[in-house]
């Protein structure tokens, strides 16, 4: 049986591997995650001249470590997936990739399996610094590996949310902010409204003490790729108990979903996924329109302008 | 062959297209030559499996496939009228690329490039840009590109455009071997002038269906019968003004000195009896002729007057 490579993701890596720009920015994110896990380590070394050795200092490098590729996959696919795409409309190619045998499905996959790659290397990249934790210790090689998959899992959660969301845009500025504002929601906007929700709750009173007021609505978190991340790495350096209370406070949960909170979030966020893609086999005419495209504007709430003004569109394309 | 009948599509609660009916047999070049918005591009993406449409059936293809907004599954190779842009990208890579979409790949893509590029009058030139390619020269590559998969059909939306007078002979010539080799191939344009070297079997896209159909002659000598009789008289104005004016054919007469202008809706049998009756009335003719106003502007004016 032969194995066919996705065309478009063929044609995406080969071109960034030989652009220049990609490995300029490669190696400005290695000089970053060289300074902080530098200063990090070196902070929590120190303490050796005393001969008091603050071990759980390191696990507080990792920790940042793991948050700045949490952070990385949040912002990088989204942006990644809704450009490529949208730069097919821009550069007036589209047309032709939907005359090709190649179903819309497919289309929309390479893309967003060509921006996982991509930022995937990005991550891979980063695990050498993660891994001089293991010189003192506190983390163990399954944590690494653990890491790695649920990093995947978010690069695939946060790349089809943001491929549904610029399957809309035709211009690549609009459609990198369109995805940012949705790894923003699923991130941080899901907090907000858990955050809301406590509040109203509380102060309307009316609750018996040490019953939360939120409870389901917390749930919504399970979303999350942060609290994902973090139920992890909190995992990892033995605080499971303290992030179970931490989300008593928001809300009662049964301790079937607190204890294998990670678990369930992982699986939640795939099925999501996978829902989100199964949309994607939407016939050729309804996201090629009759009229000329040229003339096709894209419109965005003030606040959308707001941030492409502030954003680097640059950021958006990565251009061979 | 490409085969579309009675076709419609709407567009914004209006037909764009209303019962079409177009044929193109194999080694066939049909030009459908219409003013913007008439439906050309539209016509086109309907060919090639782009976007569905409401009423008739498209066939493509020997035998024949429908063809019905799913795609056209390699029957149809479709030239869209704005090439793309595609940054560092050599012909090569193009064609490899596309080849990987096609589903041929390796040693076979290779092979085809061989085969097609100098067939194409793209000898030798793999490692070129795209980007630095002439406009004739990205028309050329477009239909090598379509010419991968080996379609029955070619669909060009607009292919002449932006294309200088000059290189239009260099794109007539693969016309003809795009005939030669027995393809169906239906070119869209906005005007006459870039198919007159082609060829080609001429329609006139108006109101949503093919007003108009024949080879060049045939349908100047049609737009031209919208032109008035021109006359040039030497003696005898008087005379030939009352023959006109008898003429049920002529419509408005002016007259400028020895020449008269006759709106005429005649014949040929009515214009050779006007001639007739105006020498046996004694005109001193000098000339007498239908006026031939360039193809263009006749066009222009019928398409307007709808």
């Amino acid at each position: 049986m032969k194995f066919k490579l996705n065309p478009i993701l063929r044609e995406e890596m080969k071109r960034y591997a030989g652009s220049r720009r990609f490995y300029v920015w490669l190696a400005a994110y290695e000089l970053l995650l060289l300074a902080v896990s530098g200063t990090g380590y070196g902070i929590a070394l120190r303490n050796g001249w005393n001969h008091v050795m603050d071990y759980s200092g390191i696990a507080y490098v990792y920790l940042v470590l793991a948050g700045i590729l949490g952070s990385t996959v949040l912002l990088l696919v989204p942006s990644f997936a809704a450009a490529s795409i949208a730069s097919e409309w821009e550069d007036r190619t589209m047309e032709l990739l939907m005359a090709s045998p190649l179903k819309p499905f497919r289309i929309v996959a390479g893309k967003m399996l060509s921006s996982i790659c991509l930022t995937l290397l990005f991550i891979v990249a980063g695990m050498p610094f993660l891994s001089l934790v293991f010189v003192i210790g506190g983390v163990e090689k399954r944590h690494l590996l653990e890491l790695l998959l649920v990093l995947a899992v978010e690069s695939v959660f946060t790349g089809s949310i943001g491929v549904y969301l610029s399957a809309l845009s035709r211009k690549t500025d609009t459609a990198g902010i369109r995805s940012y504002l949705a790894a923003m929601g699923a991130g941080i906007g899901t907090i907000l409204i858990v955050a809301v929700v406590y509040i109203l709750r509380k102060s309307s009173g009316g609750h018996p003490a040490g019953v939360s007021p939120v409870s389901t609505f917390v749930l919504l978190l399970l979303v999350n790729p942060l609290v994902t991340l973090a139920s992890l790495l909190m995992g990892h350096m033995g605080y499971t108990v303290k992030f179970e209370r931490l989300l008593n406070v928001l809300g009662t949960l049964p301790q079937g979903i607190l204890t294998h909170w990670c678990m369930i979030s992982v699986l939640l966020q795939l099925l999501l996924s996978a829902v989100f893609f199964c949309s994607y086999s939407t016939p050729p005419a309804a996201l090629l329109s009759v009229t000329k495209t040229s003339h096709t504007k894209d419109r965005n709430p003030p606040i959308i302008f707001l941030m492409s003004i502030t954003f680097e569109s640059d950021f958006c394309h990565i251009d061979s | 062959m490409l085969k579309i009948h009675q076709v419609s599509k709407i567009y914004q609660r209006k037909y764009l297209l209303e019962d079409l009916n177009l044929e193109v047999a194999n080694g066939e070049i049909f030009g459908v030559i219409g003013a913007h918005g008439a439906g050309k591009t539209t016509l086109c993406r309907m060919v090639a499996g782009l976007i569905p449409f409401e009423g008739g059936e498209i066939l493509a293809g020997t035998p024949e496939v429908r063809i019905d907004g799913e795609g056209a599954a390699g029957l149809v190779g479709y030239v869209p009228a704005e090439f793309g842009r595609y940054r560092d990208m050599t012909v090569a890579e193009y064609l490899e690329y596309y080849g990987g979409l096609y589903g041929i790949s390796g040693y076979r893509i290779d092979r085809r490039m061989q085969e097609l590029l100098p067939a194409y009058r793209m000898d030798g030139m793999e490692v070129v840009p795209v980007a630095e390619l002439a406009p004739h020269e990205k028309k050329q590559l477009a239909l090598v590109r379509c010419m991968l998969r080996e379609p029955d059909v070619l669909v060009l939306d607009d292919f002449y455009h932006g294309i200088d007078a000059g290189k239009r002979p260099v794109l007539d010539e693969l016309l003809h071997l795009l005939q030669d080799t027995g393809k169906a191939v239906l070119v869209t344009s906005a005007g006459f002038s870039p198919l007159a070297g082609s060829g080609a079997f001429l329609g006139i896209l108006q109101n949503g269906a093919i007003a108009v159909q024949g080879s060049l002659e045939e349908i100047s000598e049609q737009i031209n019968q919208t032109n008035p009789l021109e006359l040039l008289v030497a003696e005898n104005c008087a005379g030939a003004v009352e023959v006109l004016k008898q003429e049920e054919t002529v419509t408005r007469i002016s007259i400028d000195g020895g020449r008269i202008l006759a709106g005429f809706r005649g014949t040929q049998e009515d214009q050779t009896r006007i001639l007739r009756r105006l020498v046996e009335n004694d005109v001193e003719l000098i000339s007498f002729q239908r006026r031939k106003s360039d193809l263009e502007t006749s066009f222009w004016k019928m398409t307007e007057e709808n």
